[in-house]
């Protein structure tokens, strides 16, 4: 079963089940620390009943105007522990924080173009393509931009999908 | 910015270090102007990247402390101090600012700042006293009480700011200044420092409560508080609110709910918590169905059959009685709904591992048996798999698989296996990324396969385990799971540049190198094969642990930011990091390695002189970065274990005593060869550090005094002698114990010639003859010891010592004492005068005769063990030929091959070894013969 609290310091030194998986990133000490001492509310930690990490979310809350709102940065799940609905209690828990604590517009995510399993899974989630940006992966790979509105943007402006893909240099990240 | 500074910086964010101060000379020599000082502070930088370190600190404290105002430059030296780890001196920077220009806001500040992350609390309360009244703001009231509970943390028993601290947080509640939740934290923690609970939760139950206003945060809160105050049915209550309203999934809530309705101590209570969790249960759809509410019914039943709820003491329902049917019932219930899923064996191994130590060995199987009939039998179903695997964790937890014999087990492993590839063929891995899902079916495989070698030590079964975890990898290529157990068994055995492999795969990084370092710490210091990857390891671990410098950045930007709920938690992870037990030995371990290798690189173009020669190894010591060879009580209790002990996935009962062979084997041989092991007592850990530690300081004294403080050198070696003692009581391994005697022994004889030559005496020539002796005897003894251990070891044949342990202990015990004894030989030798000279005494000749005999005798032993591992290698390690390395499990298991990848690998790892050994020869006649141009050490 799972716990869902905020993410600590001390989970740094026991993440490893869930970063030793490929596709999962270990930063440089900073990066955590960075997020931990800007955005407390959007990081959490998901762990089973023995206590053993399961899976992370690290957001934050950033853009100006109409643009303010939550972005998912990370979120991963250990291999065992997924197909079981994680993702979604944790993305739910970044979207009430960007929205209570953040009163922000909309959440947002970037994913791998080909990365269909994710694009389904967001989409599941009530996420929608809002625009594509090119070569946003090391010039590699294009983007996409998924974004879902939060109540306060109650004509749901934010997510009107864009006709043209953008550059990283023009997008407003 | 200027062209000029832009320059710079380009030069330095390309890596042309050399350009960069070519060009922050030129601008150096001109007339000086506003950028003269950040053109000092950028020179000062480069500096540092091109390893001067010592002027690069002198340019940049020239300019450092004259006072500033420019961002750039003050955020540059904050880079420069911190890459220096000299980041303290930012306090005097700003101290110099403040001072120059008291009207600036922006100055005042970062002093403050620069004092929080430097933890200097007293300052850090005189500077915000001072911007309060120089630049009064709502943020800087926040600080003020950020500051005095800094001080309370550090000093929890001063009631003056315990009280100070109250009355600053009453005060900003009237102002009004309680804005946001991270606001409120500051409030509450001076409550709850206070034992003022109820206070606490009358706070969260008012209008500023409102300030948590993500419901499910407030509710915790006053589910906790009430739980504290003895309110169990009100924090029932909060508990089971969340669960209702909010998240009905969430198991801390479920444990909160219970913990308290079982406090109330009313079994009426716990048939109310039966119906609440059977409503929860009754609104979920079969489409989304949730493992909360199911395993929440489980636990209940768990909980009756493991707490009291009534005076006697006895559990609330017998074992054999009704309450555990339904356990049962319960399980397989949830066997039926979540059997698919990998994560069944976590919910449950709490409770499979209550029955394991309740229920005898037929229940248990009978248990087993319901569930069995639970896994679908269709092979062509996309289920199986998945339940197969649930079926076999299950069991092996519930303890039935470790009594099993060699052929029950064998079969099981050829039915997994058969099932494995029939599956895998039936329904490919569509997604690369993603496990197979009877991946956990081969761990079984593995553990049952290590269970038997736990009886048996047959080396072919650890070749038969390889086989099968290496088909396994190749079909589900991103299971780290296969990795991690692969790179245990092929450091079992010899195989080291494999092992090294599946290490390269897991691709750790920064912080993991603390935390996971010490998975391949031992091999890489001790293992020829792996010094490129020691050498690999030392220097990524310790460009994590310079990153830490900046952790207290975040401090600072944490007062900037307004979340004071993580400036006490960032503060205690730093310490963590920067007294990381793993970081004391990488820093440790890197000297002596240094300090050994350092003589076989430099020896085969060996064109230089002995003095010449102990220049080399001074300066490669000294070159290196300066460390606390510290080993007082106060920085060893300090040191905190960081390790990462539970990335293996195991499923072993609680009972178990023989699984998990190899780790177990690594805990037999501990000792010198060891630097790190899970299950070892700490003070142990300690013992061994604070013994590598004092060999350090004397290897340091020695090689870097001239002439040696005797008096100093002496003290080292009571020290010494006071570890060995210790740690040769613990631990009884006959080689470890003569290696740590003998190099005290090698030690004590530089000392006491050096003594001899200052002053003579006849006692002191019989002392220096007997320790001669003494050495000479200890050294045949570790030599006969490693000889017979290397013989025995029928490298991957049938014993239990496979020759990875036996070249390890060539290191541990001859390789790196002789090495430093090769120094001590060269430092006697360069004392004694020359053999030509005419100023000398009789006894000047025969300790230069007895130590050239020690010599040779050192230098042939090298030699013989050399020998011997030659012809081991030459009759033993041909697996091929051996009966035993045919698969007994699976035709189809490329056994054979990996067989062979094993053998030529390990024959790799001991050719190099015997590299070594050989040019000891050349090491150790050096130490004597090179005396010509020597000056006296």
């Amino acid at each position: 079963m799972t716990t869902i609290r905020r993410f600590v310091c001390d989970d740094l030194f026991k993440f490893n089940n869930i970063n030793l998986d490929y596709l999962t990133e270990t930063y440089y000490l900073p990066f955590y620390l960075q997020y931990l001492s800007k955005w407390p509310s959007l990081l959490s930690m998901a762990e089973d009943v023995n206590g053993k990490p399961m899976g992370y979310m690290i957001g934050k809350a950033e853009g100006e105007g109409i643009n303010w709102h939550g972005h998912v940065t990370a979120v991963s799940v250990a291999p065992e522990f997924r197909r079981i609905g994680l993702a979604d209690r944790l993305m739910h828990i970044l979207e009430e924080g960007s929205e209570k604590i953040y009163d922000g517009y909309f959440v947002d995510l970037f994913v791998r173009k080909s990365n269909t399993l994710a694009i389904n899974m967001y989409t599941k989630f009530g996420y929608s393509v809002y625009r594509t940006v090119i070569g946003y992966y090391s010039g590699d790979e294009d983007a996409l931009d998924m974004r879902k509105a939060l109540p306060r943007d109650v004509e749901k402006k934010s997510i009107i999908p864009l006709k043209h893909p953008v550059y990283p240099t023009d997008a407003d990240l | 910015m200027s062209n000029k500074l832009s320059g710079i910086y380009s030069a330095l964010d390309s890596g042309n270090n050399k350009q960069s101060l070519k060009l922050c000379n030129a601008l150096l020599t001109k007339k000086k102007d506003e950028n003269t000082n950040i053109v000092k502070v950028l020179k000062a930088i480069t500096l540092i990247k091109l390893g001067e370190n010592e002027e690069a600190i002198k340019c940049a404290d020239e300019v450092a402390f004259i006072g500033h105002y420019n961002e750039t430059l003050l955020s540059n030296l904050n880079y420069f101090y911190k890459s220096v780890q000299q980041g303290y001196k930012m306090t005097k920077v700003y101290e110099a600012s403040v001072k120059a220009y008291p009207k600036n806001e922006n100055l005042a500040e970062g002093l403050f700042l620069a004092y929080a992350k430097v933890r200097d609390y007293k300052q850090q309360q005189q500077v915000i006293l001072d911007l309060q009244k120089n630049f009064p703001s709502h943020q800087h009231s926040l600080w003020y009480l950020m500051t005095i509970l800094s001080m309370v943390h550090d000093n929890p028993s001063n009631q003056l700011f315990i009280g100070l601290s109250q009355k600053l947080a009453e005060k900003l509640v009237e102002e009004g200044k309680i804005k946001t939740s991270e606001h409120l934290y500051m409030y509450e923690t001076v409550l709850d420092i206070q034992g003022k609970t109820s206070e606490h939760l009358n706070l969260i139950k008012g209008k500023l409560g409102e300030l948590y206003n993500v419901a499910t945060e407030r509710l915790k809160i006053l589910g906790d508080l009430n739980q504290k105050l003895g309110n169990h049915q009100e924090a029932a209550n909060n508990y089971s609110e969340i669960l209702t309203k909010y998240e009905p999934d969430e198991w801390s809530c479920y444990m909160g709910y219970f913990d308290n309705i079982w406090s109330l101590n009313d079994i009426s209570k716990i048939d109310d918590a039966k119906q609440f969790i059977q409503n929860i249960q009754s609104q979920q759809t079969s489409k989304h169905l949730l493992r909360g509410p199911l395993l929440a019914e489980i636990e209940i039943y768990y909980r009756l059959l493991t707490t009291t709820t009534t005076a006697n003491g006895n559990p609330a329902a017998n074992i054999d009685g009704p309450v555990f049917n339904k356990f049962i019932e319960l399980i397989l219930n949830y066997f039926t709904k979540f059997g698919t899923k990998p994560v069944l064996y976590s919910d449950l191994k709490k409770y499979l591992q209550f029955i394991e130590t309740k229920k005898s060995i037929e229940q248990r199987k009978e248990i087993m048996d319901r569930i069995y009939k639970l896994v679908s039998l269709d092979k062509d179903e996309a289920n199986h798999i998945s339940q197969l695997s649930n079926y076999h964790k299950l069991s092996r937890v519930l303890g039935l698989q470790l009594e099993m014999s060699i052929e029950e087990s064998i079969k099981i492993i050829k039915e997994i296996l058969e099932e494995y590839q029939y599956n895998t063929k039936k329904f490919p891995l569509a997604i690369e990324s993603e496990r197979y899902p009877g991946d956990d079916l081969i761990l079984i495989c593995h553990f049952l396969l290590m269970d038997q070698y736990e009886k048996t030590k047959q080396v072919s079964l650890l070749l038969e385990s390889a086989a099968i975890l290496e088909f396994a990898h190749s079909i589900s290529t991103k299971n780290y799971q296969f990795n991690l157990y692969l790179l245990s068994l092929y450091f079992e055995l010899g195989a080291h540049q494999l092992a090294s492999n599946h290490f390269k795969i897991l691709n750790i990084k920064n912080i993991q190198y603390d935390t996971l370092g010490h998975l391949v710490a031992d091999q890489f210091i001790r293992e020829p094969t792996c010094f490129s990857n020691a050498i690999n390891a030392f220097e990524k671990s310790a460009k994590f642990y310079n990153e830490n410098e900046s952790t207290a950045d975040y401090v600072a930007a944490c007062y900037q930011n307004g979340c004071y709920s993580k400036i006490t938690e960032i503060q205690k992870f730093q310490v963590k990091v920067a007294n990381s037990f793993q970081k004391s030995v990488y820093e440790t371990e890197r000297q002596l390695f240094n300090f050994m290798l350092i003589r076989f690189k430099k020896l085969p173009n060996a064109n230089f002189t002995a003095s010449q020669f102990v220049e080399i190894c001074k300066s490669q010591i000294s070159s290196t970065d300066p460390i606390n060879f510290d080993c007082s009580n106060e920085v060893l209790n300090a040191l905190s274990f960081n390790h990462d002990n539970t990335i293996f996935d195991k499923f072993n009962p609680t009972t178990t005593s023989n699984s998990d062979s190899i780790k177990q084997v690594e805990n037999q041989i501990q000792g010198i060869t060891s630097l790190y092991f899970e299950n070892t007592e700490k003070s142990t850990l300690l013992l061994q550090l604070t013994y590598r530690r004092q060999i350090l300081n004397i290897l340091y004294l020695i090689s870097t005094q001239s002439p040696i403080d005797l008096n100093q050198f002496n003290q080292l070696l009571i020290s010494l002698e006071s570890t060995t003692t210790k740690l040769n009581s613990i631990n009884s391994h006959k080689i470890d114990n003569l290696t740590r005697i003998s190099t005290l022994n090698n030690f004590k004889l530089l000392n006491l010639i050096l003594n001899l030559l200052k002053e003579f005496n006849e006692e002191k020539l019989k002392q220096v003859k007997e320790l001669l002796e003494l050495i000479n005897n200890e050294i045949t003894e570790i030599v006969k010891v490693l000889s017979d251990n290397i013989r025995e070891s029928v490298v991957l044949g049938n014993s239990l010592n496979s020759l990875s342990r036996s070249s390890r202990m060539v290191v541990s015990s001859f390789i790196e004492p002789i090495t430093w004894f090769s120094f001590i030989a060269l430092l006697v030798n360069s004392a004694l005068p020359g053999k030509r000279a005419k100023k000398k005494e009789e006894y000047h000749t025969t300790i230069r005769t007895d130590l050239e005999t020690l010599v040779k005798k050192l230098s042939d032993d090298s030699l013989n063990l050399s020998n011997i591992i030659n012809e081991k290698s030459l009759s033993k390690l041909s697996l091929t030929e051996d009966d035993n390395n045919k698969s007994t499990i699976l035709e189809t298991l490329n056994t054979q091959s990996i067989a062979k990848n094993v053998s030529e690998n390990s024959i790799k790892s001991v050719t190099e070894l015997q590299e070594y050994l050989n040019s000891m020869k050349t090491l150790l006649t050096f130490s004597i013969n090179n005396t010509n141009n020597t000056t006296n050490a």
